[in-house]
């Protein structure tokens, strides 16, 4: 897509105002109502939020529905990066915004990586659409909150086991769900490759991806080996996300008779009632998928 | 051969993409005749973001999307022309100072919602291979009301797009032929970007023009070069991008580019022979 420049230029010197601002503000001693945690995105503020329940006050950064791949910080982010006292991150790539606004920013809290220690497969950031990884990503969370305060070490433990436990019976329902599907209909188009952690745990094949790299646009071959593909396997449904324009996700639908058109959510939780955290969002998209591949 | 050429209609999705490269770029590249006299290219870009604070507001209070990003770029494109009369400005500084402004008010609006659920730049930005039949429907009928108007108030176009100044002395309503080509590009630059997106809507209103420029004076044939050249790049590219695995929007636009330095050359070697230079 084109866009132009003259508002980036505008944004990036704005942000560089509030830096300078964010560090002209007395480093605050650490706050007396508990743990501080800033998660970037509404999914991690989600899964963090089940560990420090009780201790801990999570925000995400990033408000509901936005796009972690391209997001914008604010003037006001930089000043909550600067007063957490712990920052929750993918990783992976995703929120390449990040560093430089802890950075330049003077925040002083640590990072906690979620995808540490996991395999990145593709440079594909989404690895907690798999609900195995997100117990990995509880167990780094769980481990950094106790570092950044020790006295709640107990609470954060038996948090993170009931939601480790929580996390696990929803692989195995998911898992259970997807049995339900005949193998050969098992096939997946998607406009961004987001569930391939997903389809890779549970069994589910990713026919093809209308976008192959977020943000580019597609050639008139890609398209047709798409419907190609689409129309030689009978993919009964073609899957779009909330965030973007399904125009051609319609286009494929249309040209290689697939009948179904159905909206995943990937990223962000709390767009709607049904995907309130990140338990309600699996459960919901995977009932999406069981309906319509089925 | 001509395997290779229908290869492609095999697809619904490209029938309706070319159907679309005749329609669109038929009219953009024929409204382009008056955008590159009147020295307005940047009216593309230009209504394209502003417009993008129109589908803000009509997120904001829950209208629709199309309906929000016609109203304000009609007023932006109203707006670019009193600006040019009242502000004693050309019409491109014009257009630098609303665009600028008016896209800027999205993007201040849009940090105000806090809970957005979609990417409305991605929802106003279409792809020619996305078209659909009800796209296809607004497409013809726009193309019908911008040909009927331009039929209608062919010779005053005509006169004030070559010499506002003299047309005016004439008698000539100049600022209301102004006006009219500036809502009929507004609408065109809407309609036509949420059929195939940014980039070659602005590349559509200005290349084929300066193109057919290049090699005749006339403003018949320079009209009807352009729509040559529009339609025969959007064929072109589309077929290019089908056989080459690149982005078709994209391609649309360099083979239209490409036309233009080859008719840069032809137009050169042509004024050389005709009028020995003077220098």
């Amino acid at each position: 897509m084109f866009r132009l420049p003259v508002p980036f230029v505008l944004l990036r010197s704005i942000g560089l105002a509030a830096v300078l601002a964010a560090w002209a503000v007395p480093a605050s001693p650490a706050p007396a109502g508990g743990l501080q945690v800033l998660a970037t995105t509404t999914l991690l503020a989600s899964i963090a939020g089940s560990v420090g329940r009780g201790r801990a006050t999570v925000t995400s950064l990033m408000p509901v529905g936005a796009s972690p791949e391209t997001y914008e910080p604010t003037p006001a982010d930089v000043v909550r990066a600067h007063t957490a006292g712990l920052i929750v991150e993918n990783g992976a790539g995703l929120e390449a915004w990040l560093s430089p606004l802890l950075g330049n920013g003077g925040a002083h809290a640590p990072v906690v990586d979620c995808s540490a220690g996991l395999t990145i497969v593709d440079a594909n950031p989404h690895l907690w659409l798999d609900p195995q990884n997100a117990r990995h990503y509880v167990a780094q969370i769980r481990d950094g909150m106790i570092a950044a305060d020790p006295g709640g070490a107990a609470v954060y433990r038996a948090n993170a086991a009931a939601f480790d436990a929580q996390l696990d019976a929803l692989a195995a329902r998911i898992q259970a769900r997807i049995a339900t599907i005949p193998p050969a209909n098992r096939n997946m188009i998607v406009f961004h490759n987001a569930w391939l952690y997903f389809n890779r745990r549970f069994g589910l094949r990713t026919l093809g991806t209308i976008e192959e790299v977020p943000g580019s646009e597609p050639s008139a071959q890609h398209i047709a080996q798409l419907v190609d593909a689409a129309r030689a396997a009978h993919v009964r449904a073609i899957f779009a996300e909330p965030e973007y324009n399904a125009q051609l996700v319609y286009a494929v639908a249309r040209s290689a008779g697939i009948p179904h058109v159905a909206v995943l959510y990937d990223d962000s939780v709390g767009t709607s009632p049904q995907t309130r955290d990140y338990i309600s969002m699996l459960d919901t998209d995977t009932a999406t998928i069981v309906n319509n591949l089925k | 051969m001509l395997e290779a050429l229908t290869a492609p209609f095999q697809y619904d999705f490209m029938q309706r993409a070319f159907v679309t490269a005749l329609l669109v770029g038929g009219l953009c590249s024929t409204l382009g005749t008056y955008v590159v006299l009147r020295k307005l290219s940047f009216i593309g870009d230009g209504v394209a973001h502003a417009s993008f604070a129109g589908i803000v507001i009509a997120y904001i209070r829950g209208l629709n999307f199309e309906f929000g990003a016609a109203v304000v770029a009609v007023l932006t494109a109203l707006g670019i022309g009193y600006i040019n009369r009242r502000g004693r400005v050309s019409l491109d500084t014009a257009i630098g100072v609303l665009f600028t402004g008016v896209f800027a008010l999205g993007v201040f609006l849009m940090s105000q919602v806090r809970t957005s659920t979609v990417d409305l730049q991605d929802f106003l930005f279409g792809n020619i291979l996305g078209v659909g039949p009800a796209d296809l429907w607004i497409d013809l009928g726009l193309a019908a009301v911008v040909a009927a108007a331009v039929a209608w108030n062919y010779r005053a176009l005509l006169f004030t797009a070559f010499d506002p100044t003299v047309a005016r002395a004439a008698g000539l309503p100049v600022d209301f032929i102004d006006n009219m080509l500036l809502v009929l590009l507004a609408l065109t630059i809407v309609v036509s970007l949420e059929s195939i997106g940014i980039i070659l809507v602005a590349a559509l209103l200005v290349t084929p023009a300066a193109a057919a420029a290049q090699v005749t004076a006339r403003f018949v044939p320079m009209l009807l070069t352009s729509a040559a050249i529009g339609i025969g790049s959007c064929l072109g590219g589309l077929y290019i991008s089908y056989y080459a695995g690149a982005a078709s929007g994209a391609t649309i636009v360099l083979v239209a580019t490409a036309a233009f330095f080859v008719l840069l050359g032809v137009g050169r070697g042509h004024r050389q022979a005709s009028q020995p230079s003077v220098r």
